[in-house]
């Protein structure tokens, strides 16, 4: 009786590879970092009412209203991912005399509770002294 | 030994990617790497902190963290009515608790040391220039010489070990010193719980200490108050406050002109010497003390100061470029003049 010499590879082989594949796949995929398409935008972070974290495309740059002690104070983003706070309710308006700030600045508006970071790309810096 | 196929080559594939894949979850930051971080308002400004080490110490470091902050703010707040700074200004006496007689013995420490020009009872001058109600004025003259009457720790403020007094008309106002006195408290704090490394930002006034887990020096950047970007970096493994005192952040505008918050306490006049003054020091008190010192100082007398005592500091003139103490470039890289 002659014995036939398996193959390196059989088709279980075969389908385990696949079932490898499939599964690294889906493992990868599952993990992956979020990643940003070609177009830029600002990240800013935002503390009022709602506090929260925003993507803003510099393509189609806006003004975002956000509610503070005394009232909504108007946040502005410019195409050069530059932010402002463009409007406040407080007394004394150092906020908006402040103007344009950008990353990884930000303004902030005590009296109203309002402030908003423009949140770096990169995390070259631990902090920045003001 | 068979020919190796198409199918070995998707074999090895698969093998690699897969390991590929259990590298890279495997290498994700450990618990190690954990960093709790948050920002809250307060001490009239936004304070963040990040504490790195384990979840279930860095959480809760954090968070004690912040209270200490808290409670400072509560303490020694000028417009709060019933901190005790508050009831002081109002009472003209108080008994103090054992943490607010710490900050007033901090205070006359710092009065001394910078000669007189760190000294709280500047808020007579805020309130002649309208910068509590917001209306920006400048005092007359004559309202001048009345006001420099109301000035001096050394003369207006009685400190026993039992209480504090002030002398009538007098008021006080913290700033300057009470940021530096709570990042203090807060790093005791975070200390209290957790011995990994922690990173303080009071406003832009900010403390590191401690080792950071990637293995990467403290980098920090200094703004540069004339446009958008950094005046100077700083890099170090070392624990350190680094403290910056402007005349952009705060401010009130009388007749056009802006008035900063920062006082010359020996003329009555805001100092306007600089846009911006950077100190590094080996505590958050002394940082927030002497950049509010060297400040108020006129250029010829902080420069002085500033090399005597070997304090590392960058100015940023009114007018004119960038320079900085002795040992000031040892410290700051990257200066953009």
């Amino acid at each position: 009786m002659t014995t036939k010499a398996l193959p390196f590879v059989t088709k279980v082989d075969l389908y385990l590879m696949v079932l490898l594949l499939l599964l690294s796949s889906i493992i990868r995929l599952s993990f992956r970092e979020p990643s940003d398409s070609t177009e830029k935008y600002l990240k800013i972070r935002v503390f009022g009412k709602p506090s929260r974290e925003m993507k803003i495309p510099l393509n189609h740059p806006k003004k975002v209203g956000i509610q503070g002690i005394l009232g909504t104070s108007t946040i502005e983003c410019d195409r050069a991912g530059r932010v402002r706070i463009s409007f406040s309710p407080c007394p004394n308006q150092i906020c908006t005399t402040t103007g344009w700030v950008k990353s990884p600045f930000g303004v902030c508006c005590v009296p109203n509770g309002v402030v908003v970071e423009c949140v770096p790309d990169d995390k070259e810096f631990d902090g920045f002294s003001r | 030994m068979p020919k190796s196929s198409k199918y070995d080559v998707i074999f090895w594939a698969a093998f690699i990617l897969l390991g590929c894949t259990f590298i890279t979850r495997v290498s994700r930051p450990s618990d190690a790497h954990f960093a709790a971080h948050g920002s809250k308002i307060m001490m009239d400004t936004i304070v963040s902190i990040t504490v790195y080490g384990a979840e279930e110490t860095a959480k809760p470091a954090l968070q004690k963290g912040f209270k200490a902050m808290a409670d400072v703010d509560k303490m020694a707040s000028f417009h709060l009515r019933d901190s005790e700074l508050g009831r002081l200004n109002s009472q003209g006496f108080i008994i103090p608790s054992a943490s607010f007689a710490l900050l007033l013995q901090d205070t006359t420490n710092a009065f001394d040391i910078s000669e007189g020009y760190f000294d709280p009872t500047f808020a007579v001058l805020h309130k002649a220039y309208g910068f509590y109600d917001g209306n920006g004025r400048t005092p007359s003259d004559d309202e001048m010489k009345n006001l420099l009457d109301e000035i001096g720790w050394n003369k207006k403020v009685r400190l026993t070990r039992e209480n504090i007094s002030i002398a009538s008309g007098t008021l006080l106002d913290f700033g300057g010193i009470a940021g530096g006195f709570a990042v203090e408290e807060a790093a005791a704090a975070i200390k209290s719980v957790s011995s990994s490394a922690f990173f303080i930002d009071d406003g832009g006034d900010l403390w590191m200490e401690g080792r950071k887990p990637n293995g990467f020096p403290w980098k920090v950047a200094v703004k540069d108050p004339r446009g958008e970007g950094s005046l100077a970096v700083i890099e170090t493994f070392d624990s350190i406050a680094v403290s910056t005192s402007g005349d952009y952040e705060r401010f009130v505008m009388a007749e056009g002109k802006k008035i900063c918050h920062i006082m010359n306490p020996k003329t009555g006049k805001p100092a306007d010497y600089y846009r911006s003054v950077t100190v590094i020091a080996g505590n958050p008190l002394n940082a927030d003390i002497l950049s509010t010192t060297l400040f108020a100082m006129e250029p010829d007398k902080a420069r002085q100061f500033a090399d005597e005592k070997n304090i590392p500091a960058i100015f940023l003139p009114a007018s004119g470029t960038t320079w900085m103490s002795k040992s000031g470039s040892k410290w700051f890289s990257n200066i953009v003049p």
